[in-house]
């Protein structure tokens, strides 16, 4: 990693549209977006703001509507093992060890048998699987399968990985397990990651760059570095030490809310009062 | 696990008969229900309650049995028909199987190939054999050939159908993940696709071996001399009804020994549908 301003992929007024009926969807309007080496970005966004369809784009599953996307200067076309996924469900092959799915992607690279051993063992460790190799998928619980989705994403060595919302099925104690993990893996790996979340808290905890998206269209809001980023040793429960997390959150949470949620909002917060006053009645 | 210490007393006899019947419970109460049916049967003949010609004793029923089993029926041993008919429905479920599931996996994942396909499974597969049975006969001729398939056709299309199936409801997820692990097209098929469609495909083969046992009679009516379902045919013809009724007996047991094997082979080949109901 001799430079790490170098731009990994680059979104150049990325437009996707959707049949639906007679008309469109408009699901992502004019995204311009530049993945450098080495960066953690978390795409921050309520449902329905596009996420999925960017990454679904990003990963190389489908073709923009409009825009170019390129991948290390070249035209970035169809999936590849450069670029690595993992699915807000894990997507394990289920007839499968956890050892021979990590071992899958090594061998469509074609990797000598011993040396996919040592790489298989090195991730399911690092992953801390180790014990498990030999397991069927649904012998695993959910954040283990979780951890061996992700081994899997990284054994081929991709260059950059993108998540759709991982840990979102996850308990809340296995998440924040699951975060330190992530973002330790990214400490050492010095790979480029894309994390998609609609976790505010997720997002400052682990991004250092952090994208919002709003929906209808789907577009991009606002990209900038994440303060908390700069803290070593945050922990998930306690990001309330940060000085910056106050504010910062209270902005993100505005930015993402669209007049959907807005409404929402308002109509919970009235059916609360409606409970309440019954309640004293 | 509250008292260990009883865990360490040898079990008796009783204990150890109990812990049986607990666990085979519904096995046996199979077994009991079984058993009482040929008891009314063994009871009803000797107190006479039926007529002998329609509802034979079993004494005359075993006899007959232990005659084909020891001379054979019309020239061949039992054993000869029941293998006769068991090489048909093998060779002509495993065509089925092949074909359909390589087919079906095909259709599932193109709707042209399927667009294509699709109404002439659709078409036959309503047919009872019985009416296209005379044509395979003239294409084909008399011999094992036409009744291979006839056993095929039915076979065919509850493996392909199935297949469909399963082929289209393979997560997306999936195949989008073995993409970015850099799979090519035919490590897609064969290593991804394929297992995915195979509880499926199982369940067709299931399927398909039931229907196509249930057509070896319309297999073996026409221009055969061999084969357990011709032998019941021939015998109620002669009013051999003896034969008739052991003859259907033993397809019975076949039929339910056939099942059971391919469903331990479910098992087997598909651990992790463990907990989907078999």
């Amino acid at each position: 990693m001799a430079n790490l301003t170098t731009v990994l992929m680059k979104l150049e007024g990325v437009n996707m549209n959707f049949k639906q009926g007679r008309g469109f969807y408009h699901a992502l309007h004019e995204i311009n977006l530049e993945v450098k080496q080495n960066d953690f970005i978390c795409l921050l966004g309520s449902s329905g703001c596009g996420k999925t369809s960017l990454l679904n784009i990003m990963a190389g599953y489908v073709k923009p509507t409009e825009g170019e996307v390129t991948f290390e200067g070249k035209p970035f076309t169809a999936a590849t093992p450069d670029v690595g996924v993992v699915f807000q469900q894990a997507n394990l092959f289920p007839w499968m060890s956890v050892y021979k799915n990590v071992e899958f992607g090594l061998k469509q690279k074609k990797a000598p048998k011993n040396e996919r051993h040592d790489l298989v063992m090195h991730y399911l460790e690092m992953v801390g699987l180790g014990d498990a190799a030999d397991k069927l998928p649904h012998q695993l619980s959910g954040g283990m399968r979780q951890r061996a989705t992700i081994a899997r994403t990284l054994a081929p060595d991709p260059k950059f990985v993108l998540f759709d919302e991982p840990f979102s099925a996850l308990d809340a104690l296995t998440r924040e397990k699951m975060q330190a993990h992530v973002r330790s893996i990214w400490e050492k790996s010095h790979k480029s990651f894309l994390f998609i979340t609609h976790d505010v808290d997720e997002a400052l905890l682990l991004g250092q760059r952090l994208v919002v998206m709003q929906a209808n269209p789907g577009r991009i809001i606002s990209d900038y570095v994440n303060p908390l980023s700069s803290y070593k040793g945050l922990h998930a429960g306690r990001l309330d030490q940060a000085k910056e997390y106050a504010d910062i959150r209270a902005e993100l949470i505005s930015k993402i809310q669209s007049e959907e949620d807005v409404r929402l909002t308002a109509l919970a917060k009235s059916i609360e009062f409606g409970k309440k006053l019954a309640a004293v009645v | 696990m509250a008292a260990p210490s009883e865990k360490k007393e040898p079990e008796g006899f009783g204990d150890k008969l109990f812990g049986f019947v607990q666990k085979k419970k519904y096995l046996l109460i199979s077994v009991a229900s079984v058993c009482t049916l040929f008891l009314i049967w063994a009871i009803g003949s000797a107190l006479n309650w039926f007529n002998p010609s329609f509802i034979p004793p079993m004494s005359s029923v075993w006899e007959a049995f232990i005659k084909t089993l020891t001379e054979g029926y019309k020239g061949y041993s039992l054993l000869y028909h029941i293998g006769a008919s068991m090489k048909r429905l093998f060779i002509a479920v495993a065509l089925a199987f092949v074909s359909g599931s390589v087919l079906g996996l095909l259709c599932g994942m193109n709707k042209v190939i399927l667009a294509i396909v699709d109404p002439f499974v659709e078409f036959y597969r309503a047919l009872p054999p019985l009416a296209y049975n005379t044509l395979i006969v003239l294409w084909l001729g008399i011999g094992d050939d036409s009744k291979i398939a006839l056993l095929f056709l039915s076979a065919f299309a509850p493996i392909f159908i199935q297949t469909v199936f399963g082929a289209q409801r393979i997560p997306a997820d999936r195949i989008n993940g073995a993409r970015s692990l850099g799979a090519n097209k035919a490590t897609l098929f064969f290593q991804v696709i394929f297992p995915s469609a195979l509880p499926d495909i199982l369940t067709g083969l299931r399927t398909a071996v039931g229907v196509a046992y249930a057509t070896l009679v319309a297999a073996e009516m026409i221009a055969s001399a061999s084969g357990i379902a011709w032998m019941v045919l021939d015998a109620s013809k002669y009013i051999q009804y003896s034969t008739v009724y052991f003859g259907i007996i033993i397809m019975g047991a076949i039929a339910i020994l056939i099942d059971a094997v391919i469903r331990v082979l479910i098992r087997r080949l598909t651990p992790w549908q463990e907990k989907n109901a078999l």
